[in-house]
Parts: C-alpha cells; structure tokens; sequence
C-alpha cells in the first residue's frame, strides 16, 4: 500500500513534468552541458599558440607557420599590430618594410605586444628558425596510444558531479513549490504520511540523479568506462545531491531562500574537487569530510587511470559512508520540517 | 521620479536582507577569503611533464635542463628508468643519443597530442640543440623582436590572488543571475508583480531599481573580499566599476530570461547553463594563448580579462575601458529587450 502510494506521487510529478515544455527543459539542460563540454575539450587540448601574418608574408611561409600555429592573415603591418594588441596572447610575424612601408630590410620581424606568456614569446622565433635554418638534431617520435585527452577525464569527474546535483536541486526546488503552491497542504489530507512523502521525493531525485550523469557521460563522450564502478560512485553523489535538495526544500520558504540555500549547497560541489587538485598533499585531509572529495577523485581513477576495484573500491565506499552520514545528520532536520499535517 | 527609484531599490535591499541574502554574501566572501588565503597555495609548482634520457658522452641537454630547473623535468639514469616514469599519465619523453653531442632525439608522446603541439616541441628541440652546438645565429637564424609595449609585464601574482578576479566574476559579476531571476519569480509567486501595476511607479523604474540592488549587493561582496585577500592593492575604482556595471547587465539579462518562466525549477536548469557557458573564458584567464574566436565573443570574456587588469596592472588599461565600453554596449542591446519583457510581466501581468 505504501510503495503504491509513494509510486502514484513519482507518477503524478512525471506526469505534471512532461505536460509543460519549459519542465523538460530543466531534464534537458544537464545533456546540453555535456554537448557544451564535448566541444570545449578538444579545443582546449588544442590549445597551442597563436600568429598572426601579414598577407603578404607568402603563401608557402604561412602554410608552414600553419603546422605550427593558430595562423591569422590580415591585409597589413597596422592591422597585425592592432591583432597583436588584443587581451589574448598573439605574436605576429612580419616583413620589416620600413615606416611608411618602405625602405625596410626585408628580414622577417616578430612582433609582440611585450606582456606574452613565455612561449608566445619564445617559440614564434623558434619556429622561424626551424622552417628556414638547417636540421640542428635529427627528431622521430613515438606514441604511447593514448588517445583520450588528459583535460577529458577531469571534466567527465565534474560533469558528473554537476549532473547529479541537477537531479538533487530539481527535487530541492519542486518542494518549495509544493510549498508555495498550497500542494504540501493538499496532500496533508491524503493518506500520504511524511516518511512516505520524503520517500517517494528521494526515489525521484536519486534516480533522476544516476539517469542524467550515465546519459551526460555518454554525450561528452567519457566513454568507455566500466558502468558499475561509475554507479558505484554516482549513487554517493546523488544521495549527497538529493540531501542537499532535501536541505534546500526543508529550510527555504521561498525562491529567495531557496536561491541562497542552493549557493551555499553549490559550492562544496565543484570547490572541494578543485581544492583537491591544488592543495599540498600535507593539507588534503582538511578536504576528507566532504563526500565530493572522494567521489571526484573516484572518477578520476576511472576515467583517467581505468583503475580496478582495487582502486576504485575504497573510494566509492567511503564516498558512500560519508554522504550517508550527511544523509543521517539531516535526518532530524527534515522530520521536523518537511511535515505534511502542520 | 528619483524618490520612488529610491524607495523601489531599497524595497528590493530590504526583501534580499530579510530573506537572509546579505548573510548568505558575507558568509560567502569570509569562505572564499579562507579558501584563498589558507587552502590555496600561492605557488603552484608544475609536476613533472618531462622526462629525460641523456645517453651522449657530453651530457650537455641534461645539463641544459638541470640548469633551467623549474621542476617540471625527471632526468632518468636508465633506459629503464625512462620508461618507468613515461608510465604516468600525462608526460613526454625525450630520449637523447650521440657519440659526444646530440645527434639524434627520439620524442615519445602520449598519442592525444595534436600535430602542433608536436611540431612546437620539435621547433623548441632545434633550438636547444643549435644553442648547445653553437650553431644559433648561423645555421639556425636568429629573428628580431620588436615589443610595441615595452612597459607592459606579464608579471605573474601568486597563484591563490591570481584566483580573487575569477572568484568576484562568478560571486559578484554574475550575482544577478540566480538572485534577479528568482527575486522575479517570487513576484509572479506571491502576485506581488500585480499589486505594481496599481501603483505611479514605471517598468524603467523597476528595472533601474532592480540592478541598482543587485550591484550594491555585488560591492558589498567584492569590498569584503577584496579587504581580506589582495588588501588595498590593485585599481580599487576601476575593480568596483568593472563589478557593479557587470552585475548591472547580468541583472538586466537575467530579468528578460527570468520572464519567460514560471518556476524556480525551470528559472534555475538555464541559469546554471548561462553560468557555466559564460565561465569558459576563466580557461583563457590562465592560457592567454587559447582564445578561440567563440571564446572571444562571450561577453563575459573581456570582463574577466578587464578584472585581471584591473587586480594586477600590467601597463594596458586599455583592458578596462573596453571591458566597461563592451557592457555599455551590451547594456544598450539589452534595456530594451527588458523593458519590453518586463512590461508584459508587469503591465500585463503575464510575460
């Protein structure tokens, strides 16, 4: 009877969802941000310097430049400098012609804006040389086979993360507006007891949870991974997401509190796995209580390292313990808040 | 006109500081000011990206790269060794062989390095070696540079300050984008937007009061963290115009989108999207050299780059009038786009 009760609740807010095109939306945003993601990552691992030329520098020199650089032609000496003027770093590369265009030597000039990061400074010079010197050292290369991007399996950790939080908030804002809209009074005189309430609203939002991070996975293209290690960790970061929904819903009484709520839930979400990126080693144990922490550097054992469960196994069990400890600390919080009967 | 601005804008303090908003802004700066201050370490040393193999009899590239130092370099003593330490994620090798000096260099990739990225370390390769055997200059030409700021630096600020500019951009530049919206949607809640219709005030007068609040509310976070990170230094005026014209657009931006919806929910899946998507230039921030021209469009691109002038001067404050000239002019396409939005949700009392 109860199981029936809490499934006819999930039914009704799938079924009040799907009747309004602006509610989809909010399940379709998640996927837009792995597409987002998706297009990001190869244009950050390709990330190497840029040059700018004039047209007349000779089609052979700037097709070469090109396997070197972001190459840009513009018609002038006046047009490169106002380029190489710009907040981004580019250097430009030029015929000395002289002011006014005459009378120059003809060498070829490199021409910088003077605040460069070092290679932008050094390498365009480098480059040059490299094209129109002699072979200094005979270079081969050799591949590893590595094919994914070292940036890929860091923003798949956080694009997961990220997901699950989507479900938690979603589940978070649709109790204020049980709330706000008289329906938590409403069902306070259906045979709905809070318990069963807080149940069906957590089924929703876990699962909502664990469906949006596999499927925006997938779409940034984080593939392939072991699917159940990825679960193994994604059900701790959405039972801490749906705590937090739960935290938002319990202690806002309006979309403004809900707003602040949501940023101070937000943060220890995407600052703790950057934290524990940057800080010394010394100092990571000031980062051990919050279960992101384990859980994004889970995922990075997944998807950056293909680690076993040898590997894999500690961190989504102690993910687990510690958001399941977040999960008992609220407990008392929303018993007490999240009342259908006053 | 000016007393109902006044009266509008403080209506709107008022309903942030009850709803505990101004708490959450100062809790919020006095976390980040603790984070950046005591977590984040001022220098960020590179791991190690490099490893070497020197098997000439001169030993004159490892040298070369135990001088440079830096500490992104693992010299190996053994073909063995090499190929231990090439195992990690996310490092190259450089295997150099010779009788006496360089003659050969095998480089081993990890295999997702693009073919420039390739040709690059080849180019700087050739010029180690030209350096070493003398040949720079000759056989491997040297080209002039010719610096049009000479006054510029690109002096590098602690790693943890370098962080306050991207911390201000998403805490304050973009406070607007949650709190505007869902100050609207609590409106359209509560019916409050329909209790406005009967009252002398005007949609510009709403809007002006609303972005008025949300930049107050920005400074307030800007000035406390400022005070407890980078302190008095850096160009106090024009990081406080750069944040209060920012948060000024944000809010008129959010106020056009924030009407088109009817709940928190559907308000808040977007606003996530729009933060996200106008962060992406804080990767610019740390790579200069990748500015895609996508990236460069955002508007928040300029911004963040406006703010790093404005924290860190480098010589070209030319950064922060067009940072302010390009929210001028984003401002100017936006008033009337929310003037209209909001009149529908005001005057109409639907959007």
């Amino acid at each position: 009877m109860m199981m029936r009760r809490i499934g006819s609740m999930i039914g009704r807010d799938l079924k009040a969802s799907t009747r309004e095109f602006l509610t989809v939306w909010v399940l379709v945003a998640p996927f837009v941000l792995a597409l987002v993601i998706r297009g990001f990552v190869p244009a950050v691992g390709g990330a190497g310097i840029n040059l700018v030329v004039t047209s007349d520098l000779g089609a052979d020199l700037t097709a070469a430049l090109r396997q070197y650089a972001n190459v840009e032609v513009v018609p002038d000496r006046a047009a490169l400098e106002r380029r190489v003027l710009l907040v981004d770093d580019v250097a430009g590369v030029v015929r000395d012609t002289g002011a006014g265009g005459g009378g120059g030597s003809g060498a070829l000039l490199v021409v910088l804006q003077g605040n460069e990061q070092e290679e932008s400074r050094e390498l365009p010079g480098l480059i040059l040389a490299t094209i129109l010197g002699e072979e200094q050292v005979q270079i081969t290369e050799r591949s590893l086979g590595r094919q994914a991007s070292p940036i890929r399996p860091y923003m798949a950790g956080m694009l997961a993360l990220s997901a699950a939080l989507f479900g938690g908030i979603i589940m978070g804002f649709a109790i204020i507006e049980d709330k706000t809209a008289g329906t938590m009074s409403a069902l306070g005189v259906s045979p709905l007891s809070s318990t069963e309430y807080i149940a069906g609203r957590a089924t929703l939002g876990m699962s909502l949870a664990v469906i949006m991070t596999f499927a925006s996975l997938y779409i940034m293209g984080a593939a392939p991974f072991d699917p159940l290690q990825v679960l193994s960790l994604t059900v701790s970061g959405a039972l801490l997401a749906v705590t937090l929904g739960f935290i938002i819903g319990s202690v806002a009484n309006n979309p403004i509190e809900a707003i602040g709520t949501f940023k101070f839930g937000f943060m220890p979400f995407w600052i703790i796995p950057v934290l524990g990126l940057v800080v010394p080693q010394a100092y990571q144990f000031t980062l051990y209580w919050m279960p992101t922490y384990w859980i994004f550097f889970g995922y990075r054992e997944i998807f950056l390292n293909q680690a076993g469960w040898g590997e894999v196994g500690p961190y989504a069990a102690t993910a687990f313990g510690v958001s399941l400890l977040f999960f008992a600390v609220s407990w008392r919080l929303l018993r007490r808040r999240l009342t259908l009967r006053g | 006109m000016f007393r109902r601005l006044l009266s509008l804008t403080q209506r709107d303090l008022r309903l942030i500081t009850r709803n505990y908003y101004l708490a959450i802004v100062v809790i919020l700066a006095l976390l980040y000011a603790l984070v950046t201050r005591f977590l984040i370490p001022a220098d960020l040393s590179p791991q190690p990206a490099v490893v070497l193999l020197d098997s000439t009899g001169a030993q004159a590239m490892r040298q070369l790269y135990e001088r440079a130092g830096g500490g992104n370099v693992i010299v190996a003593g053994s073909a063995d060794e090499y190929d231990r330490h090439l195992e990690a994620a996310n490092r190259i090798g450089i295997k150099v062989t010779g009788s006496v000096m360089p003659e050969r260099i095998e480089v081993t990739y990890q295999g997702w390095e693009t073919e420039k990225t390739r040709r690059l370390l080849e180019a700087s390769l050739q010029g180690q070696v030209a350096a070493l055997t003398g040949a720079m200059g000759t056989a491997f030409p040297v080209f002039q540079r010719t610096v049009l700021r000479p006054g510029q630096v690109a002096e590098q600020p602690p790693f943890n300050l370098a962080l306050v500019p991207i911390f201000i951009f998403s805490e304050a530049v973009l406070m607007g984008i949650f709190l505007a919206g869902a100050l609207l949607i609590a409106e359209k809640e509560d019916r409050t937007n329909r209790a406005y219709q009967v009252t002398p005030a005007g949609t510009a007068e709403y809007l002006v009061a609303r972005s008025l609040a949300m930049g107050v509310l920005a400074l307030v976070f800007t000035v406390l963290l400022n005070l407890l990170t980078t302190g008095l230094a850096g160009n106090w005026a024009m990081i406080l115009l750069l944040v209060f014209a920012g948060a000024v657009v944000t809010t008129i931006f959010t106020l056009i989108y924030a009407a088109v919806f009817m709940n928190l929910s559907q308000f808040l899946a977007g606003s996530i999207l729009a933060i996200f998507v106008l962060s992406l230039p804080a990767g610019s921030y740390f790579m200069p050299a990748f500015s895609p021209v996508w990236m460069r469009v955002l508007p928040s691109y300029p911004i963040i780059f406006g703010l790093r002038e404005a924290y860190f001067p480098s010589g070209n404050p030319g950064l922060v009038t067009t940072a302010l000239g390009q929210l001028g002019i984003t401002a100017l396409v936006l008033v009337p786009l929310a003037m209209w939005a909001l009149g529908k949700q005001l005057r109409g009392g639907e959007a």
